[in-house]
């Protein structure tokens, strides 16, 4: 276990150290040139250059990316040019409000997916079955931001019961801060539901046909034990998996999300710096939130490995 | 260890013939059975149709006694001990019949009270522990889960007793053991804590579902005495739910044979394996390779595939496939016919075929020894195997906590095969004997040595992209299913061969497949068929057509016959046989049943742990001295002799082979091992005479003091 | 258990004799497809105003007999529209996922097949494509060059890219254990013979299945790309853009967004019906093959 958890330690490493190079390349490709955009529209020649100057940019490519990369080991992550201050706390900032989202969605999605499924695969075939199906499909039928119109439409417009934007903090209070996260987490909910149901209630069927959990029932063991300790614990396994898939999915997600219900996190800062050109701070919103989903989908894998005794009792990972 | 051999006392008096009935004993009737099957008849059925898994099936156990239920694939033995079990799944559903146990008929109780049953009076064993066992849960707090569920054991009182029982079952650190993932444990130990679990509750009825099975010979003859032992000192019946009939002689008191889901013959194992009284029963223990038979024979076999049902039988199962059958057989179902001790077969003509044997082919021709005298043979091998070594997974990685030794699956292994000669290697798992195989083919390059193929090296030829050496050597796997393209027809696939040897003409080629298929005893329309729409033995045959279309001068059966049933199999050994003597093939035959390869082999290579441990011809082999592997191995294949029920006089530990050490693989398991010099140094080789070698510490002397496993073969002279 | 194996029933060859086994939700799948092709084809025929005529007399018309789904903020139909764009939103989702499995099966066959260090250079790049969360990777794609529906169409197709690849090997590697292509290799045959007609054949029918969540997959993330305003433009009647443009009059002429947005969820059911259907048609299982 120990000698799994350093071997994917230092492969994140490695793919961080990818992804950077690919990140700063790619909006380096970007139309648009700080120095121009700091100088202004009017600046002449002379002015753009000495700003490119002074900030590095006629240097090589590569001792760009090094101070860069330099920068952000110290935590630096450089000063927005749109609106003029270091990035670093805006973005740990609007981070912190994104994860409360994902993570409030993700654990709604995996407990209400997880027991679709199972109630799904232990009723098959049957109206349970069938209605777990028929909601599913109606949550994936449309994009997240269809869902989104209609919520705000029903629940904001109409029954004015919830607010339909914005953001409060939680000093302000549990309720109205709960309040504004309602529609938000349900459209999430809504588009990952789904995927986690019907995996959940295929590998459980799958589970539920192998010689140990026929032995568990030959050992005259109670149906419900059979399906919460013998069959769940081992149908779990690929769901973990695509939970980590699906929090990428709801980090991604939010850039939409967060535009329809103007919640400040970052995927509204991510679209108002691609909108805005603002190169430094695209450049370190996509790295961060990348990271982010690389520490999810490695914490996952680390959970498979902890659940799987195969792999936490010394055994190969591959 | 040695286990002192566990003579069972037979429940019944054994019994004459059944056409020659004693008087039933009249002052001590039988005690009324402990379960009793009556008209149990069960169906499968979907959108497809319906399938009768057992029609009309009658039988009963009595308290103490231990019943054998046999017949082969699709026979319904599973499915009636699942029945039994309340654990029909997959559309299987009980039409009618009674199952009395303890006088209860369970098919009227709730499921509740079945399920309470279940675990508690009546227990089961299944047949793959490496599936039976929940790979995330450990294997105490499985054992423990019926006693806290029936018994009404607190946790802690429970995992005393589940150290009871593991130590009980022959596990010598239950305390490690209770604590141990299944993963972690070998076969042998799964499938002791499976029967540790069985047991907890005290169970008056054992139902073992092949039990055995899924397990290395040497592994399944311990694993059998101790089913014994237990059956005996807690006085508990068994339904024995197997294919083996040697296993079943081992441990069945009575026998109850299956045929297409209906029960074809009944009564005391000795008299049934050794007296058969149906057809269908004669046939199947004629067809079962023995190691005592004379090689030089064809195997008697049984014609046809095995009968499905769809509906109640309108006339003898068994007809279409039985010598004996006449109109009256063809055109009326077949009652069963009892006597009074218990003995019943489903036959009209049971009587009147009670001397006459299952038609034996013994009047095909004999066959000839290997083209060219012995001296030809060596000194023109066909393949020469030099010191060929096998590491698997090893692994350079710049992570210094990644990097890996390997796995060593073939140390050292040196051997030939002579033209037309047959070569069989014999071993239990992990001993290395498919490596071999698929080394010879160049499907796996060695590590270090050499195999040359009729002088070359056939590993580089086909790494130049060289294939024309290659198509000499060919392969008939395992698995027929899986060897055939689900996607591709019969024909398609034999086609192949031919287009690459450079035949053009597609007309010339359709009719070589079509005698090739004629070949093998397959109708030349079956080259239009898909793989899905033929029989596991008509698989095996196309594979082995397909073998033959590139003209081979050598074939590699990897397990060719292991999969097939004991009817189906003799055929394909007998067809195996025919086509070696008439196109001189080599074969290279790997098998882990030391019978099959005492029909076809010539010379035997016994393998353990990646290394020979002996070698020589069949006939020596067999005869002491023997290598301690070798004894051990021929002394646990279970035998169907009526007074050959003692158990076998060496059983090893469950240790797994460690190869790769400096000293002798078997040191681990060995029943006589010498001391520290079997673990440290490479044991010499001895020679006796014909090229037999045994690679033993122990001298050739004592070794040669050992009596003859088989003393029925001591007359003959060696080959 | 092969006891419990069904009597095999008389094979069936060809697709006709197979029609009335049909599963019903490739049945439903197609029928709801179909009306949505017949769209995509004849869209700007069968629509009964130009999808870009602007009328500013009739703006925000609620449905009714002139304009069956209403009117948007410029005048113009919904249902026009809706019908027009049909073949924007599904070219999106079918071409973005053609180009991943142009790209993702080739690279996943050697990945599988040939192993070694060509097939370890192929994962780990896969990796680093799979590190980034789904719609990132789309946007930074999209974000270099000014965007452009083609552009959203390339940028989906590399998102899908390393799932492609993973799939294909993993069904490669599988396929490599079987004894089948094993004999392959021992009559001879050359890897561009085991790759084309021992492996390919037996790796299509889950691709096929794969292919068509992938479709849905590529609808929905074209739609939101084209909804933060990174794929179609203007005036284009893509479903995702005009849900988008919808947004500010939802609560005066939901309509807007609802027609295509009804749309939308016909195709995405519908192709998920379809895969359905086709995963228990080509299940071994359930064509006698055991």
């Amino acid at each position: 276990m120990l000698a799994y958890t350093l071997t994917r330690l230092v492969y994140l490493a490695l793919v961080l150290a990818v992804m950077s190079v690919l990140v700063f390349l790619v909006t380096q490709a970007m139309p648009g040139d700080v120095a121009s955009m700091i100088a202004g529209q009017f600046a002449s020649k002379e002015v753009v250059d000495a700003i490119a100057v002074k900030l590095g940019l006629d240097q090589p490519l590569i001792v760009q990316y090094g101070r860069w990369a330099a920068g952000i080991l110290r935590g630096d992550l450089g000063r927005s040019l749109v609106l003029e201050q270091p990035i670093a706390p805006i973005l740990m900032e609007a981070l912190g409000r994104s994860l409360v989202l994902a993570v409030v969605a993700l654990a709604v999605v995996a407990v209400v997916g997880i027991a679709l499924g199972v109630l799904a695969a232990v009723r098959r075939g049957k109206l349970t079955d069938q209605l777990v199906s028929g909601v599913s499909y109606l949550g994936i039928a449309v994009p997240d931001f269809f869902w989104a119109i209609v919520l705000v439409l029903v629940f904001g417009s109409y029954l004015k019961l919830l607010p339909t934007g914005g953001y409060a903090p939680i000093a302000d209070g549990f309720l109205p801060w709960a309040s504004h996260l309602v529609l938000p987490v349900v459209t999430l909910v809504l588009m990952l539901l789904a995927r986690i149901a019907r995996l959940t209630r295929s590998s459980m069927i799958d589970v539920l046909q192998t010689n140990y959990v026929k032995f568990a029932r030959a050992k005259g063991m109670p149906e419900s034990v059979v399906i919460l300790r013998h069959a769940l614990k081992n149908a779990l396994l690929p769901t973990i998996t695509v939970l980590a898939i699906d929090f990428g999915l709801i980090l991604g997600g939010v850039v939409v999300i967060e535009t329809i219900f103007s919640y400040p996190g970052m995927g509204r800062l991510l679209l108002f710096a691609i909108q805005r050109h603002d190169l430094p701070l695209i450049q370190a919103t996509i790295l961060i939130v990348s990271a982010a989903y690389c520490l999810a989908n490695l914490t996952a894998d680390l959970l498979y490995a902890f659940v799987n005794p195969k792999i936490r009792h010394g055994m190969r990972a591959s | 260890m040695m286990t002192a051999p566990q003579a069972r006392p037979a429940a019944s008096p054994a019994v004459a013939g059944a056409s020659a009935p004693e008087p039933a004993p009249l002052l001590a009737p039988l005690p009324a059975p402990l379960l009793d099957v009556r008209g149990l008849t069960i169906s499968y059925g979907n959108a497809r149709g319906t399938l009768r898994a057992a029609s009309d099936v009658g039988f009963a156990i009595r308290p103490g006694e231990v019943m054998g239920l046999v017949g082969e694939s699709g026979s319904g033995k599973s499915t009636i001990a699942m029945a039994i079990l309340d654990l029909l799944g997959g559309g299987g559903r009980v039409e009618s019949g009674e199952i009395l146990f303890d006088g209860t008929d369970l098919r009227k109780l709730p499921a509740s009270e079945r399920r309470a049953l279940r675990g508690d009076r009546i227990a089961a064993v299944f047949q793959d522990p490496f599936t039976s066992l929940n790979p995330a849960l450990t294997v105490g707090r499985q054992i423990a889960e019926p006693l806290i569920r029936h018994k009404g054991l607190s946790p802690r009182q429970a995992a005393v007793r589940v150290e009871e029982l593991l130590a009980e079952v022959g596990i010598r650190d239950p305390r490690r053991v209770a604590a141990a993932y299944p993963h972690e444990l070998s076969g042998g130990m799964q499938q002791r804590a499976l029967i540790a679990t069985a047991l907890g509750c005290e169970p008056k009825l054992l139902i073992l579902d092949e039990p055995t099975t899924a397990l290395d010979v040497t592994v399944e003859a311990r694993i059998i005495e101790l089913l014994a032992k237990l059956c005996d000192s807690h006085k508990l019946s068994a339904l024995f739910v197997s294919h083996n009939l040697g296993i079943v002689n081992r441990i069945c008191q009575t026998v109850t044979v299956l045929y297409g889901g209906v029960v074809v013959e009944t009564g005391a194992t000795g008299r049934v394996l050794s007296r058969p009284a149906h057809p269908y029963s004669k046939g199947l223990v004629a067809a079962l390779p023995r190691i005592t038979a004379d090689r030089r024979h064809r195997l008697p076999s049984i014609p046809g595939t095995v009968a499905k049902l769809s509906g109640p039988p309108a006339a003898c199962v068994f007809a279409p496939r039985c010598p004996f059958a006449d109109e009256t057989c063809r055109s009326r179902p077949q009652a069963m016919l009892t006597d009074g001790d218990g003995d019943g077969v489903r036959c009209w003509k049971a009587d009147a075929l009670s001397g006459t044997p299952w038609p034996d082919e013994a009047a095909a021709p004999p066959r000839r020894p290997p083209t060219g005298t012995a001296a030809e043979t060596r000194s023109a091998p066909l393949v020469e195997v030099d010191h060929l070594r096998k590491i698997y997974g090893a692994s350079r990685s710049i992570l210094p906590w990644l990097r890996r030794a390997g796995t060593v699956a073939v140390e050292d292994v040196s051997f030939t095969i002579g033209r037309g000669e047959v070569v069989g290697v014999v071993g239990e798992s992990g001993s290395g004997k498919s490596t071999i195989g698929r080394a010879l083919l160049a499907l796996t390059e060695p590590s270090a040595g050499t195999v040359l193929f009729d002088g070359a090296d056939l590993t580089q030829q086909v790494k130049r992209g060289d294939q024309t050496l290659r198509r000499r050597a060919q392969l008939v796997f395992q698995n027929s299913a899986a060897s055939l393209n689900p996607r591709k027809t019969v024909g398609a696939a034999m086609d192949r061969p031919l287009v690459l040897a450079g035949r053009e003409d597609a007309e010339e080629r359709r009719r070589t497949v079509a005698g090739l298929l004629t070949r093998v005893g397959l109708p030349a329309a079956y080259a239009d068929r898909y793989p899905h729409e033929l029989s596991g033995g008509e698989r095996q045959r196309v594979n082995i057509a397909r073998a033959l279309a590139t003209d081979p001068d050598f074939v590699v059966c990897d397990e060719a016959v292991s999969a097939l049933d004991v009817s189906v199999q003799a055929n394909i050994l007998n067809l195996l046989a025919e086509l070696r003597d008439e196109m001189g093939l080599s074969y290279l035959f790997i098998t882990h049943d030391i019978a099959v390869v005492s029909h076809i082999a010539d010379r035997v290579l016994v393998v353990y742990g990646g290394t020979i441990c002996e070698e020589g011809p069949i006939g020596r082999v067999l005869r002491p001295p023997y290598h301690p592997y070798t004894e051990a191995l021929l002394s646990a294949v279970p035998r169907l002799a009526e007074d050959r029920k003692e158990a076998p006089r060496i059983l090893l530990e469950d240790a797994a082979a460690a190869p790769g050490g400096r000293g002798c693989a078997f040191a681990a398991r060995c029943p006589r091992k010498l001391g520290t010099v079997c673990d440290e140094q490479a044991p010499p080789v001895h020679e006796t005479a014909d090229g037999h070698r045994i690679a033993c510490h122990i001298p050739l002397a004592t070794l040669a003091e050992r009596a003859a496993v088989f003393p029925e073969l001591a007359g003959d002279a060696p080959h | 258990m092969t006891d419990a194996t069904p009597a095999r029933q008389a094979p069936s060859r060809g697709l006709l004799a197979r029609l009335p086994a049909l599963p019903v939700s490739l049945v439903i799948g197609v029928l709801l497809l179909a009306p949505l092709a017949v769209a995509a084809v004849a869209g700007s025929w069968l629509a009964p105003y130009p999808y870009d005529e602007m009328n500013i007399m009739s703006r925000l018309q609620p449905p009714g007999a002139d304009f069956w789904f209403g009117t948007d903020e410029f005048g113009r139909d919904v249902f026009s529209r809706t019908l027009v764009g049909t073949g924007s939103s599904l070219v999106m989702g079918v071409a973005a996922t053609a180009l991943s499995l142009l790209a993702g099966v080739p690279l996943g066959l050697v990945a599988g097949y040939k192993g070694g260090r060509a097939g370890e250079a192929i994962m780990r790049a896969m990796d680093v494509l799979m590190s980034f969360p789904p719609i990132l990777l789309g946007i930074l794609v999209l974000a270099v060059t000014p965007p452009a529906q083609w552009k959203a169409i390339v940028a989906i197709g590399i998102v899908y890219v390393p799932q492609v690849v993973r799939l294909t090997r993993a069904i490669t590697l599988e396929l490599m254990q079987e004894e089948f292509i094993t004999a392959a290799r021992l009559r001879g045959e050359s890897a561009a013979y085991i790759l084309f007609h021992e492996i390919l054949p037996n790796i299509w029918p889950p691709l096929a299945v794969e292919a068509s969540l992938r479709v849905v997959f590529a609808i929905l993330l074209g739609a939101s790309l084209s909804f933060i305003g990174m794929g179609a433009q203007p005036p284009s009647s893509d479903w995702g853009l005009m849900i988008s443009e919808a947004r500010p009059f939802v609560e005066q002429a939901p309509w807007i967004a609802l027609c295509p947005g009804f749309a939308l969820a016909t195709a995405v059911i519908g192709i998920n019906l379809l895969g359905d259907g086709l995963r228990s048609l080509l299940d071994p299982r359930n064509t006698g093959a055991h």
